[in-house]
C-alpha cells in the first residue's frame, strides 16, 4: 500500500457513502468551487498540438471556463481564457487548428502573440491605455506531464508535481504516449451527476454484466471470475491499479482479422509490458491487461501495451455531465492497418455506449431518494477514496 | 474476356464484385454507424457474408498505401468499405439480437470526434 494511505487509511465508514445530499445544487456548487476550481485538470495531450501555433479549445460550461491551449514559438504550451481583453469576445471559435501568426479577434481585429501578449490593437490611438501588458490574454496555470496538458483555475494551488503524488515522476510513461498519434473520441452529455459517471469508469465490477455483449471474457481467470484488481496503489487522491489478462480469451473472427494486421488491443492482450516505460504494469503482473490510473477528480486512463483508453468527466449541472472517451492506438502505417484498427475503435465505442446507458437510470433512482447511502465493496475502493476526498473538500475542510 | 473501360471503375481490380455493397462505403464513422444501426439484421448479415471471405485480401491490398498518401477514389471506396465491415461484424459475431447493441446509449446522442 502506498505510504499515504498507510498514514490515512480508508475505514469501513468510507465504504458507506452518505448520499442524502450528494445530488443537490448546493453540493454541486461546492464541488465546482472546492474541487474543480482547485484541482489540476486534464484537457488533452500536448501531442495534439505539436507545432508552433497549434491550438485546441475546450469548453467547460460547468466550470464557466472556455480555454484555448496553444503551442508557442518557444515550444511552451500555454492556456488562456479564450476571451479578447477588449470587450470579452470569444477569441478562437474553432475546436482546433493552427494560428502560427498569432491569435486575432474576429470582433475588432485585435491581435495577440502566441504567448498571450498583445501584438496589435485596431485604431490604437483611440485607446487611453498606455501599458499594453495589462491587456495580455488572461492565462490559466498550465503544465504538461506524461504528455497530458493540465490546467488549474486556482492560482494558489500547489505545483503539478506535488499534486500528482506517486504519479508525478516524468519518467513513468516516458515515450509511451508519443506512439499514439491517432485519437478516436466520442463525447456525450448524460443526464446524470458527474460523480456517477466517474464511479462507473472507476470499477470493473460492472463489466461482467454491462459488457457481457462486448467484453465477453477479457479479464476472466479460473481462480478469479470476479475480475478483481490484482494490483492497487492508492495515494491521497489518485490511484494506480493493475488488471490481469485472460490469456485464454476466446477471440471472434473479426478480432483475429484485425490483430493479424495491427498490434493487439482490447479485448486481446499480449500479457506482458516488455519494452514499455517503467510506470506501466507497475504491479509486475505476469499476465497483464492494462493499468488503471485514476486522477482526482475526473480523469481516468487505462494504458495497455499498444493502446490506451481514456475518459474525462466534466460536470455541467447537478444532473448533467459531459463525458469524453477516447481510444488511443499507434499511428497506423498503412490504410490497411487503419482498417484493422477500426475493430478496436468500434468495440470501444460500443463498450462506452453500454456504460452510459445505465447512468441516467441510476441518476433517476438516486434523485428520487430511493436510497440514502451507497454500499461499496473493496473492489470499489476508488469510489470510496474519491467520495472521501469530495467530502473533505466540500464539507470538512471548506475554507 | 470482357475488357471494360477503365475510366469509371468503382473499386480496384479484383474487388469489383463488391460494388453492390457500396452503399456501406460512407465517408465518416457517424454515417457508417447509422447505416449499420438502421439496417436490418439480415441486410447487415448479407454485407458481412459477402465481405468476410474478402477482408484479408482487402486489408492486404490497402497495406500497399502508406497512411500519409491520399487515396484515389477507387481505393478510397474500398477503404470505406473495409471500415464499415469492421463495425458491421460486431452484431453478427457478438450475437446481438439486432444491429443495435441492446441497452446501449442512443446513437443520436453520441458525438463522434474523428481525427485522421
Amino acid at each position: 500500500m502506498n505510504e499515504m494511505t498507510k498514514i490515512d487509511p480508508l475505514t469501513d465508514d468510507d465504504f458507506r457513502v452518505d448520499y442524502s445530499d450528494m445530488l443537490s445544487q448546493e453540493q454541486f456548487d461546492l464541488e465546482i468551487e472546492h474541487v474543480f476550481n482547485r484541482s489540476w485538470l486534464v484537457l488533452g495531450h500536448d501531442l495534439e498540438i505539436p507545432n508552433t501555433g497549434d491550438f485546441f479549445v475546450r469548453d467547460l460550461p460547468g466550470l464557466k471556463l472556455n480555454v484555448v491551449v496553444v503551442r508557442g514559438k518557444d515550444g511552451v504550451v500555454r492556456a488562456f481564457h479564450n476571451a479578447c481583453q477588449h470587450r470579452g469576445a470569444m477569441l478562437v471559435c474553432e475546436a482546433a487548428g493552427n494560428r502560427r501568426q498569432g491569435l486575432s479577434c474576429p470582433y475588432h481585429g485585435w491581435t495577440y502573440n502566441l504567448d498571450g501578449s498583445v501584438r496589435g490593437i485596431t485604431d490604437r490611438d483611440q485607446f487611453p491605455v498606455s501599458d499594453l501588458s495589462t491587456l495580455a490574454l488572461k492565462p490559466i496555470r498550465c503544465d504538461v506531464r506524461h504528455t497530458y496538458v493540465f490546467i488549474n483555475p486556482d492560482g494558489r494551488a500547489p505545483a503539478l508535481d506535488e499534486w500528482l503524488e506517486h504519479v508525478a515522476d516524468p519518467t513513468l510513461y516516458e515515450g509511451y504516449f508519443e506512439r499514439f498519434h491517432s485519437f478516436d473520441m466520442i463525447s456525450a452529455e448524460i443526464e446524470a451527476n458527474w460523480k456517477l459517471v466517474a464511479d462507473n469508469f472507476s470499477e470493473g465490477y460492472h463489466t461482467l454484466f454491462v459488457h457481457k455483449g462486448t467484453l465477453t471474457d477479457y479479464s476472466d481467470r479460473p481462480d478469479d471470475p470476479m475480475r478483481h484488481l490484482v494490483a492497487l496503489e492508492p495515494g491521497k487522491r489518485h490511484t494506480r491499479s493493475g488488471l490481469p489478462a485472460n490469456m485464454q480469451h476466446k477471440t471472434i473472427p473479426v478480432e483475429d482479422l484485425a490483430f493479424r494486421h495491427t498490434p493487439k488491443s482490447t479485448p486481446s492482450y499480449y500479457g506482458d509490458s516488455d519494452g514499455l516505460a517503467h510506470g506501466l504494469n507497475f504491479g509486475k503482473l505476469s499476465a497483464w491487461a492494462f493499468d488503471g490510473i485514476n486522477l482526482y477528480p475526473n480523469k481516468v486512463f487505462l494504458p495497455g501495451k499498444d493502446f490506451c483508453v481514456e475518459f474525462r468527466i466534466w460536470p455541467i449541472s447537478p444532473d448533467r455531465t459531459l463525458v469524453e472517451a477516447s481510444t488511443l492506438l499507434p499511428k497506423p502505417k498503412t490504410y490497411g492497418e487503419r482498417v484493422a484498427q477500426e475493430y478496436p475503435y468500434a468495440l470501444g465505442r460500443e463498450v462506452v455506449s453500454e456504460d452510459l446507458s445505465v447512468l441516467e437510470r441510476q441518476q433517476k433512482m438516486l434523485a428520487s431518494g430511493a436510497l440514502k447511502q451507497l454500499n461499496l465493496s473493496f473492489q470499489e475502493f476508488l469510489l470510496a477514496l474519491r467520495y472521501r476526498n469530495i467530502r473533505r473538500d466540500t464539507r470538512e475542510n471548506v475554507q | 474476356m470482357n475488357v471494360s473501360a477503365k475510366s469509371d471503375t468503382l473499386l480496384p481490380e479484383g474487388f469489383e464484385d463488391l460494388a453492390p455493397y457500396l452503399e456501406w462505403a460512407l465517408p465518416d464513422q457517424h454515417r457508417r454507424g447509422l447505416k449499420r444501426m438502421s439496417s436490418t439484421f439480415e441486410e447487415c448479415k448479407s454485407f458481412y457474408d459477402a465481405l468476410t471471405p474478402r477482408m484479408e485480401a482487402l486489408i492486404r491490398h490497402l497495406e500497399n498505401f502508406p497512411r500519409s498518401a491520399v487515396l484515389d477514389p477507387t481505393n478510397d471506396r474500398l477503404f470505406m468499405l473495409g471500415l464499415a465491415y469492421m463495425d458491421a461484424a460486431l452484431p453478427i459475431e457478438l450475437g446481438w439480437k439486432s444491429t443495435i447493441n441492446e441497452g446501449s446509449f442512443p446513437a443520436e446522442r453520441i458525438n463522434n470526434v474523428e481525427r485522421p
